[in-house]
């Protein structure tokens, strides 16, 4: 007697199955990944992703002002290159790095107003605050993650524009490699320059919005902060005479960090009445201000 | 090893209001009821036990920890406040998916956990709405579902069934009981509402203008009780006369007639008087008092048993 093997059935189906609660058993990272998780979310939100198409123009907006000229002389070196124009007619050189600065200072400003504010507003407006200091996180490490974040961004926006140039310089140079390295300083002048205008820039503007749930009240009085006392400290400068209004135009911050970009790119010819060193030390202390103003803000955010 | 919640002389004072005042309890695994009016002091436990406020005096331990010391230990503790908190802007995996990680939990973890998370809840259809679409309801139980995303060992529950209608309070409690009886993670639950207190948690601790009141197993207060529930679906005129007839005092209370203080010769009576009688029975069962009632002449507490027949 033979037994007849049948083949076996295979489903065509796939079947699902409840698992149940499943406990956690991996590691948990706590503080830094809470930290991290911060910082990502403000990058997010400082370049609108994850936000309404409305909620992305504006920072998109404002980036391309600040990499517009950029793009510009990338796009005309090109195309008088490939048509075997003399590029140096461009005179690139006028368009120096210090000078690349104090142009994106003016959006740099109204970036840092007018999207500053998503980084503190939103999360007191719902009240989303609470769960975040229910968990691994104190209300300083959320301040220092937000701030991050913000500053992370605004530097690679003033960093961006400047490698730009630089590359472009040196592959229309007729030895790129002797051009860059005879002009690789540059780069830590860009680099150290960009981070202070971008931190002075940040933490004003997330100081002022600290203040308010509001994005809008907060964008207007970022603004109007930087711009006030740029005014108050020219008018008293002119006022006063002698180095008592010298001194006096040291609440003008635009004025300070564009003294301090002219000194890190070591152009110390400029205007600047006063030692470069009280500039450096200007602009630390509007940022220890700012810093001491969020921290009074925050401190008793948890309870 | 160390109580999950402790308070030792646990004391909160805002300027001459007393908010905690001196309280000493003790919370196991399991279900608590964290029970009190409005100005007990219950949310102002759950803030000294996460460490977001310090105490005047005395300590709030989790696990023999002091939160506020070592806030680390609060990636093992959930709490879902009861004031609305979440963003408008964001669904829901997204959120849930970032607080995972605000607790420590690796990005890919977490959001595997938000999506689990959100079945359990019974929001997977409604993941990838923004969260300022939802319903009340839909809202608590996301706010639930951030309080477990991180799968804590405690998760503190601040009046979670605020807000919602008979239907969703229903489902929030049916959540609740999950939570602590099926995920195995240990509930507090505060409340005003001894219906909510008596129907999920095993202990209750009652508190009064910052005092421990009452503390104890909802079964020990509850089935302190004499009384016997005769639930019949035919006769019960008849059955409530033949009782009368054989000297059993009874009354009706709903839809069960109720008898006080029956002994072993009362439970032959009234078996006697069902069969005489020819009532259909249905049930008999000893009465089980509600928090409700053990509490009903107690001034102090009065106010917790008005809101629960609100």
């Amino acid at each position: 007697m033979t037994t007849e093997v049948q083949p076996r059935q295979r489903s065509t189906e796939g079947e699902v199955y409840d698992l149940g609660y499943q406990r956690f058993e991996g590691e948990r990272s706590g503080r830094p990944q809470a930290i991290r998780a911060i910082w990502r979310d403000s990058i997010r939100a400082s370049l609108g992703l994850g936000r309404s198409l409305s909620s992305k123009l504006l920072p998109l907006g404002l980036i391309v002002l600040v990499l517009l000229p950029a793009v510009f002389v990338v796009v005309i070196a090109g195309f008088v290159s490939s048509f075997g124009g003399d590029v140096d007619e461009l005179e690139l050189d006028g368009l120096s790095n210090r000078e690349y600065y104090e142009f994106a200072l003016i959006p740099l400003i109204l970036y840092a107003s007018m999207i500053g504010p998503e980084m503190f507003c939103p999360d007191r407006r719902s009240n989303v605050l609470v769960l975040y200091f229910t968990r691994p996180l104190t209300p300083m490490n959320y301040v220092v993650a937000r701030w991050l974040g913000f500053f992370t961004v605004s530097t690679v926006i003033l960093w961006l524009p400047q490698l730009l140039i630089f590359l472009t310089r040196s592959m229309i140079a007729d030895s790129p490699f002797d051009w860059v390295t005879d002009n690789l300083e540059i780069l830590p002048q860009v680099a150290l320059s960009g981070m202070v205008m971008a931190a002075m820039l940040t933490t004003v503007a997330l100081a002022v919005s600290s203040f308010t749930d509001r994005r809008p009240y907060a964008a207007g009085a970022a603004l109007g902060v930087l711009i006030l006392f740029s005014i108050v400290g020219e008018i008293l400068s002119e006022l006063v005479s002698g180095s008592a209004g010298d001194y006096l135009g040291l609440i003008d911050m635009l004025q300070a960090v564009l003294n301090v970009n002219d000194w890190i790119f070591r152009d110390v010819q400029g205007d600047a009445p006063l030692a470069n060193w009280i500039y450096v030390a200007d602009v630390a202390a509007i940022v220890a201000i700012g810093w001491v103003v969020m921290w009074w803000r925050y401190r008793g955010a948890a309870g | 090893m160390p109580a999950l919640l402790e308070a030792q002389q646990l004391k909160k004072h805002y300027g001459s209001v007393r908010a905690l005042d001196g309280v000493s309890f003790a919370v196991e695994s399991g279900i608590t009821g964290l029970l009190g009016a409005n100005g007990a002091g219950k949310s102002t436990a759950l803030k000294l036990f996460l460490g977001l406020i310090g105490p005047t005096a005395g300590r709030a331990l989790f696990e023999g920890v002091d939160v506020s010391e070592q806030p680390q230990a609060r990636q093992r503790i959930g709490y879902m406040p009861e004031h609305d908190c979440l963003p408008r802007n964001m669904d829901a995996i997204e959120f849930l998916s970032y607080m995972g990680q605000l607790s420590g939990l690796p990005s890919h973890d977490a959001r595997v956990r938000a999506a689990d998370t959100l079945r359990h809840v019974g929001l997977e259809e409604e993941r990838y709405r923004p969260l300022g679409d939802y319903s009340t309801g839909m809202k608590q139980r996301v706010k639930l579902a951030q309080a477990l995303v991180h799968d804590p060992a405690l998760v503190l529950l601040d009046e979670p069934t605020a807000g919602l209608d008979p239907m969703g309070r229903q489902q929030m409690l049916e959540l609740v009981e999950h939570t602590g009886r099926e995920f195995g993670i240990s509930v507090v639950l505060s409340s005003h509402l001894m219906g909510d207190v008596e129907r999920t948690c095993d202990r209750v601790i009652v508190l009064d203008a910052g005092a421990v009141s009452r503390e104890g197993s909802v079964a020990g207060f509850t089935t302190e009780t004499t009384l016997l529930a005769i639930q019949v679906t035919e006769g019960a005129d008849d059955f409530l006369a033949e009782l009368g007839r054989r000297g059993i005092e009874s009354r009706i209370e709903g839809e069960s007639i109720v008898v006080e203080n029956v002994d072993d010769a009362g439970f032959d009576i009234i078996r006697d008087a069902i069969v005489s009688s020819g009532a259909l029975l249905y049930s008999m069962a000893p009465r089980q008092h509600s928090l409700t009632e053990l509490f009903r002449d107690d001034p102090a507490l009065q106010s917790l048993s008005e809101s629960d027949n609100a």
